[in-house]
C-alpha cells in the first residue's frame, strides 16, 4: 500500500484548523477572566512545547504512527492496550466537538431542530471528507482553513470603533492562581489534543519541516486566540463576558448594521470539521492498525456514527458539558496528552541511543519486557 | 440497479469483442484477381456505392488490375489524375508478364500520388476502402496498393458558434480530421508537434489523432492517454464526447475532467502548456487533457488582453460561478431561516414582495428555475427561427405574468434571472452548475446557511478527490502551487509568465525556445532600454 | 471497480432517504410571510404588578404595496398594528400575545425598546434577562425610558413623518444623540453596565409632546438597576462631554449683548480618580472640545485673537458648568456613578477598588471634583464680523 503524502502547507493548515476547532465558539482560558491573555501566552508556550514533543516522537520514529510506536516501544500487548485507550480518546474527543457544535447551533441558530439531526448531517460531511483519505483532508484544509482567520479579522476590524482598549485592565487582580489554572486548561484544550496528529505526521512529505510547522501553527493559534480575547473583552467588557455562553458569537452580534453570526457558524464548521475529521481519521487508522484491517474507509462510517451517538448520550445538557470540560477534562486528558507521550519520548530516546552500543534485538527484548 | 447495468455492459462488451474477431478474419489478400473480386462482392454486398474498375494490361491484357474505391468519399479528380490516367497512359507500353514487376512499376513510377501504402491483409484493404482511399489489386499478387485520395470535402473553416472571442483567431475546427491537423500544424510549425493517428470503434473505424508537443508534454500523460484510448472497447465513436466519457478519471462526477474546444488558437495554447489533445474525425470539438478546474474560468481572450482587465474578468467569472450556484439557495436560506441577518428595511421589502405568494420560497424558486431550464433547453433544441417567439414567451409569460398573477414574487424572478445570466458566463460548468444548484437549494431549505455550508463542503471534498490524468483537479489552489498562481484568478501579464504551469510536470518548464536563450533576449532588451 | 459502483448505490440510497427531508423543510423553516415583523417594543408594569408588553408590528404589504396585482385580502390601510398583553414574565407575556396576533412575533427587527417609568423605578434587571438570553433579540436595539407616558401610548401614536412610528422614534433618538441631548443607549450598553459596580447604566428619555409627536431628550439615570431620576438635556450633554460620547451639539455662550452659539465638532472627554493614601480623594474630568462659531449676531468684533481666546475660555466655562451640573445631580441626588469613575479605579487601582467597591455609591457622592475643560474655536464660518460691527 503506497503511502499518501501531504505537503507541509497542508499539514500546517490541518493543524491550525484543528487548533482553531472549538475555540472558535468557546473562547479559551476564560477562567482567568481579565488575565486570559496572560494565560493564553503561558498556555500557548506550554502547548507549543507539548506539540514539539509530539513532533520529536514522530521524528525519532520516522514513518511510524502512534500505534506502531506504542507497539514497538511498549511491547505488543501493553502497546495494543494503550492504543485501544487512545482510540477511545480520539473518539471521545470527536464526540465532544460534535456536542459543542450541536449545542452551539441549537442555542444560537436552530432552537427547534433536534441536535441529533444537526450533528448527523455534520458527521455525514466529515465522514465523506475523511473517506477521501489524508490527501483529500489536506487539500480541504488548504482551501478552507484560511477562511477562519479571514472572518475573524473582518469581524475584529469592523468592531474596532466600539472598542475600549483598556478593558483588559487591571492585570492580575486575582493573582497568578487562576491564570495558571486557565493556562493548564488551555494547554489541554486545544494543544494537547493534537496528540491525534501522531497518526498523521508520518504522512508528511518533508520531515525536516515538521518542527517548524508545529511551532508556527501553535504560535498562530495562540496569537489568534489573543486577538479574539482582546476583541471580545473590549467589546463586551469583562463582566458581561464572564456571563455569556458563547463569547465570540455574542461579539459578532454587535457587528454594525448587519448580523453576521453565520460567519461564526462557518468558522465553526471548518474548524470543527478539521478537528473531528482528524480525530475520526486517527481513530479509524488506529483501529485498522491494531486490528490489522487494510481498508479503513468502512470503519470511518462506523466510527463516525459511534461518535454521533456518543456525543448525544454523553451529557444531559449544555451545563453538564461545560462543567465537565472545565473540571474533569484537564485531568482526564493529561494522561493521554502528556504522560504517555513523555514516556514514549523517553523510550524513543533510549532506544535510539542504544543501538550504537549493543545489538538491536536485545534492546527490543528489554523494552518489550518492561 | 447499477448491478444490472453492469451485467448488460459486460455482455455488450463480449459481443463487440467477437465483432473484432470477425473483422480480422477476412484473411490475407488472395493471389487470384477473381478471388479478390469475389471476396469484395461478399464483403460489400448491398453496398451500391462501391466502385470496382477493372483494367487489363500486360501482354494481351492478361494481367488484370482492380481499382476499388467508394463513390463520393474519394476525390474524383485526384483519382483520375493520379491513378486512372497514369495507368491507362502507361500500361499499354508494359509488356511484362510478371505481375510483381508490374506491381513494382505501379508503385514506383506510375501512380503519381505521394501517399502510397502497401497492405497484405484483406481487412486492411477494406479499412482503407471504407475510409475513402482507393485500393489497387493486381492479378497474381497477394498484396495491394493503397492510394490516398480522400476527399477533403466538408464544411469550410469558419468561426465557431459555441466559443466566440472578441480578439483572437476566428478559425474553428471542422469535422474533417486532416483539416484540423493542418489547422494545428499551421500554428505550431515544429517537428516536435507529434500527431499520432489511431482508429477507434469496431464499426465506425473513426480516425483519432493524439496530438502533443514532444519535450513539453509529460511522457507519462501521453502514455496514459494512449493506454486509456486503447482500452476503449466500443463499436461506435461518433463524437469526442463519447471518448471523453470513456477516458475520464472519475466517470460519475458532474464536473468536466476533459476539456474540449472548437478554437484552434486555444488548442495551440493548451498544447504549448504541455497538454495533450485528442482530435476525432467527424467532430469539430477537440479534447484536451489534463483538464483542471481553473481552466473553466480561463478564456482565450485573457491572454491577448491587458493582464489587469483579464484578471478582473476572471474574478468576475468566479463570482458568476458562485452566484449561479448559490444565489437561489442563499436567498431561500435568508428568507426562511436567517431572519436575524436581514436588516429591518430589507426585511420590509422582502416581506412585501412575498405577500400573497401561495408557495413557500423553496417551491417558488424550484418552479422558476425549472421554468428557466425548460426555456433554455427549448432554445437549444428547436429550430432557430422560432427562437424569437420563445424568448418572448419566456420573458413575458414567465417573468411578467407570473409576478402579476401572484405566483412568483418579483424578487424571485430577479434572482432566477441573475442566476441564469451568471450560469452562462462559465460555459464549461453549465451542466454541473445546473444540477448542483438544486442540491444547494434543497440544503438551504433544510438547514439554512448551515445546510448550504455542508453542501458546499461536500462539493469541495468531491472536487478535492478529483484528478484529471493524475493531476489534482483543484490545482494550483489545492495542492497550493505558488508557481502556477500567476495564471489562476489573478493573471500576470503574458511577458511575465516565463514558466509553464508547473503542475502539469512538463519536461521543459521555461517558455521561450530555451530558457537560457530567453534570458539572453531579455538581457538584450534591457540593455536596449538602458 | 465494484467498490466504486457500490458506493454509488449507497449514495443513491442515502439521497433517496434524505431528499424528502430536504423538500419538507421542517423545524425552523419559516417563510417571511409567516412572521410578524416587530418594529417596536414596550414594557411597563401594570397596577397589579404584572408586566405589560406592547409590540408594534409592521405590515409590509401596506408599507410597500409593490408586489402582486393579485392582491392579498384587499387594501390594508394601516402600515402598523399595535398589540399588548400582560404576563408574569416578559416571555410569558410575549408568547401569550400569540393568542391575539396571527403570526409568530419576530423580535430581532425591533427598532426601539421603550421601558415604562414605573417598571424602570421598580428595577429593570429581571426583565432584561430575557432579552439577553433569547437568540432572536438584536443586541443593537435602542433602549429609551418613557417619562410621563406609557410605552403603550407612545407606540400607538400615528406619526406623519414615517409610516412606522418605531422608525420615527429611532430617527429622533439618532438626531438628538447627534446634538448631544440624549444618549443613544443600545441594549448591549445596558447589559454591560447592569452588572458592573464601577458604573451605573443610563438610557435615553422619551416624552409624548403631542398626539403625533414624541420628544427624545434627557437621560434616565439608574442606580442598582432602578430608575433614580432624570437629567435634563443640558445635564445630559454635560454627562456626554465627560463620557466622551458627545457627537456634536450647540452650546450657547453669553456675550456682550446676548448669546452666541457654538457648534461642537469634536470633543474628547476622560474621567479619572485621584488616589491618596490608598483612598480615592478627587474625581477628575478632563474635556478637550473643538468648536466652530455658529451664530454670533449679538457679539462684537471677532477679528482679533484676544476675543477668540476670551470666547474659548467662556465656552470652556459653559461646558464645565454643564458637566458640573450633571455630576452634582448624580452625586447629590442619585448617588449613582454613571460616569464610570469606579471602572477607572478598578482598572488602575484594583486594591483601592476592592476596599471601596461595596460602598462606592456613598463614597462617590462625597468626593470633590476637579473639572477642566479646554475648548478651542477652530473656524468662524463664512463671515468674520457680525452685521454692524465691521466699521
Amino acid at each position: 500500500m503506497g503511502k499518501t503524502r501531504i505537503s507541509g502547507l497542508q499539514l500546517f493548515m490541518l493543524l491550525s484548523g484543528f487548533l482553531f476547532g472549538s475555540t472558535v465558539i468557546l473562547a479559551p482560558a476564560l477562567g482567568a477572566k481579565n488575565d486570559a491573555w496572560l494565560a493564553i501566552i503561558i498556555g500557548g508556550t506550554g502547548g507549543a512545547l507539548l506539540m514539539l514533543i509530539y513532533a520529536a516522537i514522530s521524528l525519532l520514529n520516522p514513518s511510524k504512527t502512534l500505534v506502531e510506536i506504542l507497539k514497538e516501544k511498549m511491547g505488543k500487548v501493553l502497546g495494543s492496550i494503550i492504543a485501544v485507550l487512545y482510540i477511545w480518546y480520539f473518539i471521545h474527543l470527536a464526540s465532544l466537538v460534535f456536542r459543542d457544535f450541536g449545542e452551539f447551533i441549537c442555542t444560537v441558530t436552530f432552537p427547534e431542530t433536534p441536535m441529533t439531526v444537526l450533528i448527523s448531517i455534520f458527521a455525514l460531511g466529515v465522514v465523506y471528507g475523511v473517506n477521501g483519505g489524508v490527501e483529500v483532508m489536506g487539500r480541504m484544509g488548504e482551501l478552507l482553513v484560511p477562511i477562519i482567520p479571514t472572518f475573524i479579522l473582518i469581524v475584529s476590524v469592523s468592531l474596532i470603533t466600539v472598542n475600549d482598549f483598556t478593558a483588559f485592565l487591571p492585570v492580575l487582580e486575582n493573582g497568578m492562581g487562576p491564570v495558571l489554572k486557565a493556562a493548564l486548561s488551555y494547554i489541554t484544550f486545544p494543544f494537547g489534543e493534537t496528540v491525534a496528529f501522531l497518526m498523521l505526521f508520518p504522512n508528511l512529505n518533508r520531515k525536516e519541516k515538521l518542527k517548524k510547522i508545529v511551532f508556527v501553527s501553535a504560535a498562530l493559534s495562540a496569537l489568534i486566540s489573543i486577538v479574539i480575547f482582546f476583541r471580545d473583552i473590549s467589546v463586551l467588557g469583562s463582566d458581561l463576558m464572564s456571563r455569556v455562553t458563547f463569547v465570540p458569537h455574542s461579539t459578532t452580534l454587535l457587528f454594525p448594521e448587519a448580523n453576521v453570526d453565520p460567519l461564526v457558524d462557518i468558522n465553526l464548521m471548518i474548524g470543527g470539521g478539521a478537528k473531528i475529521g482528524v480525530c475520526i481519521y486517527a481513530a479509524t487508522k488506529a483501529i485498522s492498525q491494531v486490528a490489522g484491517i487494510e481498508n479503513y474507509t468502512n470503519l470511518t462510517r462506523a466510527v463516525g456514527a459511534f461518535c454521533v451517538v456518543l456525543s448525544v448520550w454523553d451529557f444531559e445538557n449544555v451545563l453538564d458539558l461545560f462543567s465537565w470540560t472545565e473540571r474533569i477534562y484537564s485531568y482526564y486528558a493529561i494522561t493521554f496528552q502528556v504522560i504517555i507521550p513523555l514516556i514514549l519520548l523517553v523510550l524513543s530516546l533510549i532506544k535510539r541511543s542504544k543501538p550504537a552500543e549493543g545489538s538491536d534485538a536485545d534492546n527490543e527484548g528489554v523494552i518489550a519486557s518492561k | 440497479m447499477f448491478g444490472r447495468i453492469r451485467e448488460r455492459y459486460r455482455e455488450a462488451k463480449h459481443k463487440f469483442a467477437n465483432v473484432r474477431v470477425d473483422a480480422s478474419s477476412y484473411g490475407p489478400i488472395p493471389g487470384k484477381i477473381k478471388a479478390v473480386q469475389a471476396r469484395l462482392d461478399e464483403i460489400f454486398s448491398q453496398c451500391n456505392d462501391l466502385v470496382i474498375k477493372e483494367i487489363s494490361c500486360g501482354k494481351d491484357g492478361r494481367i488484370k488490375i482492380l481499382v476499388v474505391h467508394i463513390e463520393g468519399i474519394v476525390d474524383r479528380r485526384l483519382l483520375n489524375q493520379d491513378v486512372i490516367h497514369p495507368i491507362l497512359d502507361y500500361l499499354p507500353s508494359v509488356q511484362s508478364e510478371d505481375s510483381s514487376s508490374i506491381y513494382q512499376q505501379l508503385s514506383k513510377c506510375i501512380v503519381i500520388s505521394s501517399d502510397i501504402k502497401e497492405v497484405h491483409e484483406m481487412w486492411q484493404a477494406v479499412n482503407f476502402i471504407v475510409s475513402g482511399d482507393a485500393v489497387i489489386f493486381i492479378d497474381g499478387e497477394d498484396r495491394a496498393l493503397v492510394v490516398g485520395v480522400k476527399s477533403p470535402e466538408g464544411r469550410q473553416v469558419e468561426e465557431p458558434d459555441t466559443e466566440t472571442s472578441i480578439r483572437g483567431s476566428r478559425e474553428g475546427f471542422v469535422e474533417n480530421l486532416p483539416t484540423n491537423m493542418v489547422l494545428i500544424r499551421k500554428r505550431i510549425k515544429n517537428p516536435d508537434l507529434k500527431m499520432e493517428i489511431m482508429q477507434l470503434g469496431e464499426r465506425t473505424k473513426t480516425d483519432i489523432c493524439i496530438c502533443y508537443i514532444k519535450g513539453l508534454a509529460n511522457e507519462e500523460i501521453v502514455r496514459e492517454v494512449k493506454e486509456r484510448l486503447g482500452k476503449i472497447n466500443t463499436d461506435a465513436i461518433l463524437d469526442t464526447g463519447i471518448i471523453e466519457q470513456y477516458i475520464a478519471d472519475n466517470r460519475l462526477t458532474l464536473f468536466p475532467l476533459v476539456g474540449n474546444s472548437e478554437k484552434c488558437d486555444k488548442l495551440a495554447g493548451k498544447l504549448l502548456e504541455g497538454r495533450v489533445a485528442i482530435i476525432c474525425d467527424g467532430t469539430p470539438y477537440v479534447l484536451t487533457v489534463p483538464y483542471l478546474f481553473i481552466e473553466s474560468i480561463q478564456a482565450t481572450d485573457d491572454y491577448f488582453d491587458h493582464a489587469f482587465f483579464a484578471s478582473f474578468m476572471r474574478l468576475l467569472r468566479l463570482l458568476a460561478l458562485l452566484t449561479s450556484n448559490l444565489l437561489p439557495a442563499l436567498y431561500v436560506a435568508l428568507v426562511v431561516f436567517h431572519h436575524t441577518v436581514i436588516p429591518f428595511k430589507l426585511m420590509i421589502t422582502l416581506a412585501a414582495s412575498q405577500q400573497g405568494i401561495p408557495f413557500p420560497p423553496f417551491i417558488e424558486a424550484l418552479l422558476m428555475i425549472i421554468a428557466f431550464e425548460l426555456l433554455r433547453e427549448a432554445g437549444v433544441r428547436m429550430p432557430r427561427p422560432i427562437g424569437q417567439a420563445l424568448s418572448i414567451v419566456g420573458a413575458i409569460v414567465l417573468g411578467e405574468a407570473s409576478v402579476a398573477a401572484g405566483i412568483a414574487s418579483n424578487l424571485m424572478v430577479i434572482i432566477v434571472a441573475i442566476t441564469a445570466v451568471c450560469s452562462f458566463v462559465v460555459p464549461p460548468l453549465i451542466r454541473a452548475t445546473m444540477l448542483i444548484r438544486f442540491v444547494f437549494l434543497a440544503a438551504a431549505n433544510f438547514l439554512g446557511f448551515l445546510g448550504i455550508m455542508v453542501a458546499v463542503v461536500a462539493v469541495f471534498t468531491h472536487l478535492c478527490t478529483l484528478r484529471s490524468f493524475g493531476i489534482p483537479y483543484l490545482a494550483p489552489f489545492s495542492p497550493l502551487t505558488a508557481h502556477d498562481l500567476k495564471d489562476s484568478l489573478i493573471m500576470v501579464p503574458i511577458w511575465a509568465m516565463i514558466t509553464r504551469p508547473k503542475i502539469l510536470r512538463q519536461q521543459e518548464n521555461v517558455r521561450g525556445v530555451k530558457g537560457s536563450k530567453r534570458q539572453e533576449v531579455d538581457k538584450g532588451r534591457d540593455s536596449q532600454k538602458g | 471497480m465494484t467498490v466504486k459502483k457500490d458506493k454509488g448505490r449507497k449514495a443513491l440510497l442515502i439521497l433517496l432517504l434524505i431528499f424528502p427531508l430536504l423538500l419538507a423543510g421542517c423545524w425552523n423553516n419559516r417563510p417571511l410571510t409567516e412572521i410578524n415583523i416587530v418594529a417596536g417594543m414596550g414594557l411597563e408594569r401594570t397596577e397589579d404588578g404584572k408586566i405589560l408588553v406592547t409590540v408594534q408590528v409592521a405590515e409590509p404589504g401596506a408599507i410597500q404595496p409593490a408586489s402582486a396585482g393579485g392582491g392579498s385580502g384587499g387594501e390594508k390601510s394601516k402600515p402598523v398594528f399595535v398589540a399588548s398583553n400582560e404576563g408574569e414574565t416578559v416571555f410569558e407575556a410575549l408568547r401569550g400575545m400569540l393568542a391575539v396576533v396571527d403570526k409568530k412575533l419576530f423580535l430581532s427587527t425591533a427598532q426601539v425598546l421603550i421601558i415604562g417609568e414605573k417598571l424602570a423605578q421598580e428595577g429593570i434587571g429581571e426583565i432584561l434577562d430575557f432579552f439577553e438570553r433569547d437568540h432572536e433579540v438584536s443586541y443593537l436595539v435602542d433602549v429609551i425610558v418613557a417619562k410621563d407616558a406609557t410605552p403603550d401610548e407612545l407606540l400607538r401614536i400615528e406619526s406623519d413623518m414615517d409610516t412606522i412610528p418605531a422608525v420615527y422614534i429611532r430617527g429622533t433618538v439618532e438626531n438628538t444623540a447627534a446634538r448631544g441631548t440624549v444618549k443613544k443607549t443600545l441594549l448591549i450598553d445596558l447589559f454591560k453596565d447592569m452588572d458592573c459596580k464601577g458604573r451605573q447604566p443610563t438610557a435615553g428619555q422619551i416624552t409624548k409632546s403631542s398626539d403625533k409627536e414624541v420628544r427624545t431628550e434627557g437621560l434616565a439615570v439608574f442606580r442598582d438597576g432602578k430608575l433614580a431620576g432624570w437629567l435634563n438635556p443640558y445635564e445630559t450633554r454635560g454627562f456626554l462631554f465627560a463620557d466622551n460620547e458627545l457627537k456634536g451639539g450647540i452650546v450657547n455662550v453669553p456675550v456682550d449683548n446676548g448669546k452666541a452659539a457654538f457648534e461642537i465638532i469634536r470633543s474628547k472627554g476622560s474621567v479619572s480618580v485621584e488616589v491618596e493614601d490608598g483612598k480615592p480623594s478627587m474625581l477628575i474630568i478632563r474635556v478637550n472640545a473643538e468648536a466652530n462659531v455658529g451664530e454670533y449676531g449679538s457679539g462684537g468684533r471677532l477679528d482679533s485673537l484676544e476675543t477668540l481666546y476670551m470666547l474659548e475660555e467662556k465656552l470652556g466655562e459653559e461646558i464645565g458648568k454643564e458637566i458640573e451640573m450633571a455630576l452634582e445631580k448624580c452625586q447629590k441626588e442619585f448617588a449613582s456613578d454613571i460616569f464610570g469613575f469606579g471602572i477607572y479605579l478598578h482598572k488602575y487601582y484594583p486594591k483601592c477598588w476592592k476596599e471601596v467597591e461595596n460602598d462606592w455609591h456613598n463614597i462617590f457622592s462625597k468626593l470633590p471634583a476637579d473639572i477642566r475643560v479646554d475648548a478651542k474655536i477652530m473656524r468662524v464660518g463664512l463671515v468674520i464680523n457680525p452685521v454692524g460691527k465691521g466699521e
